[in-house]
């Protein structure tokens, strides 16, 4: 790729730039500054639909009382079970009963508190879902 | 309240850019790319398993942290590395080193950082970054991938330093000991230990998921998606990831491949070793085809269609990629195999 090649393209970077590595007249390396290139753009666009997808179906899933606000706040944090009890420090089991409704209603306050604090939720939030689920590719720039 | 001067390097990749940021500040000026091809920094990997990250995990490097260690070793240069269990402890020890004016190295979570772009943000444990300095209760952090450095809360780095989960950090803290002292022909023999390294790596390792022959075994693999994914979003989705690995990660472009070809640059003029210059040219020219695999992949994505046709067409694209760089390393390797061997160290 030459220097006057590097793509300038949108992307989700927020103004930030990449090092892109192309040649220059000389035929020699040089890191060139990228503000994004569109196939890029695409591709993570894609992955960002998927994300925006799971964490809807989680939406859905705590709307119909068939898992707890606790399963939506994971996920809009994109962790699993798994991965939520080790960096909150219970075991897994335990966090999938917190993830049913009726586990969830049993809760104590402290356990409460322990997971809103970890996934960065107000605790009166930590109890509800939003009116709509968040999404990742809301401001879509064309396409 | 303490600051180190310290000059940002911007850099392609996380762990060779602290790498070199880290040498550079100790006085011993290194590029980036010269100090991916000593820590032999370019790999190519296809898992085809579920369980890690939820779905078959292609990478385009080895696994994390062995650059600044390898780097480092085969320069000869004297570093240290902590983990801690206690997050209390690994912040103090920061702090402290920030005080005694030594910028450290540290491995963190991406999704906790909150200077990130939010559409970057995802979990990943193995990240890099320098810390040099601290202000009004935030860290000053030299991150290699921003083109500025940041400040990071304490909140924020502490929890992304004590992630846990998969290639958790356990607060992972380096930095170089005493100032590197290397001559031009101890450079000139890291070079050639990296490039032997990597070569046989990506050329003679006997099993099909790595290096070069790891590239054809993910195009066979990416020929039955369409087959084995019922919902064409997913097959998407998985040559979407692809692509992501390839350029959004922080490779240089064509995951690597471009850096390493400014390895190969450099190496065939410090050396000097005219054969180096030739394959930098062919290492550009499969570059090229990764970013061109990368483009159709996009306009596939775009159509939102997984159609058998198109995704025998992007793997026909890869397997061109996986022959260039078998030949390509295949010769590396024998070319460094047949040199006689020198006693420098």
């Amino acid at each position: 790729m030459k220097k006057e090649q590097v793509p300038q393209d949108e992307s989700f970077l927020e103004g930030h730039q990449k090092a892109a590595y192309a040649l220059d007249e000389h035929g020699k390396y040089a890191v060139v500054p990228s503000r994004g290139w569109e196939p890029e753009r695409i591709a993570t666009s894609v992955a960002l639909e998927a994300q925006d997808r799971t964490l809807r179906t989680a939406w859905e899933d705590v709307g119909a009382r068939r898992r707890s606000p606790l399963a939506y706040h994971m996920t809009r944090r994109q962790l699993t079970p798994g991965l939520l009890a080790s960096n909150v420090g219970v075991s897994s089991w335990r966090v999938r009963w917190h993830l049913r409704p009726a586990g969830f209603r049993m809760m104590s306050l402290g356990m409460a508190l322990k997971y809103a604090a970890y996934l960065e939720v107000p605790i009166e939030r930590f109890v509800t879902v939003p009116p709509q689920p968040e999404t990742l590719m809301e401001p879509s720039p064309n396409g | 309240m303490a600051e180190i001067a310290f000059q940002h390097l911007h850099a392609a990749h996380c762990e060779s850019g602290v790498t070199a940021a880290l040498l550079r500040h100790a006085g011993a000026p290194l590029s980036e790319a010269l100090a991916l091809g000593i820590g032999s920094g370019l790999f190519f990997l296809h898992l085809p398993l579920k369980s890690l990250g939820g779905g078959p995990t292609t990478s385009f490097r080895p696994l994390p942290g062995g650059i600044f260690r390898r780097t480092c070793k085969r320069l000869g240069v004297s570093y240290r590395v902590r983990r801690y269990r206690d997050p209390e402890r690994g912040m103090a020890d920061l702090d402290a080193l920030i005080t005694q004016g030594v910028p450290a190295g540290i491995q963190t979570n991406v999704y906790w950082l909150s200077f990130m772009p939010t559409r970057f943000r995802f979990q990943f444990n193995a990240h890099n970054l320098i810390v040099y300095g601290r202000r009004n209760g935030s860290w000053m952090v030299s991150d290699p991938v921003l083109e500025a450095p940041v400040e990071c809360p304490d909140d924020s780095l502490r929890k992304a330093r004590f992630a846990k989960g998969f290639m958790a950090p356990r607060g992972k803290l380096y930095h170089l000991t005493d100032p590197p002292r290397f001559s031009e022909q101890a450079v000139n023999a890291a070079i050639r230990a990296g490039s032997l390294h990597t070569a046989w790596a990506m050329s003679q390792i006997p099993l099909s998921i790595f290096g070069a022959k790891g590239i054809g075994f993910l195009a066979n693999r990416v020929e039955r998606w369409p087959d084995r994914f019922p919902d064409p979003r997913d097959s998407l989705l998985q040559l979407a990831n692809v692509v992501r690995m390839l350029e959004e990660v922080g490779t240089g472009g064509a995951g690597f491949r471009y850096v390493y070809a400014a390895f190969l640059q450099e190496t065939a003029e410090r050396l000097p070793d005219p054969a180096y210059r030739e394959y930098s040219e062919r290492l550009t020219d499969i570059g090229d085809q990764w970013r061109q695999f990368a483009a159709r992949v996009a306009q596939i994505c775009r159509s939102r269609k997984a159609e058998r046709a198109e995704f025998s067409e992007v793997a026909g694209m890869l397997r061109r990629c996986s022959e260039g760089e078998q030949g390509l390393f295949s010769d590396i390797f024998r070319h460094e195999k047949s040199r006689p061997k020198t006693t420098t160290s």
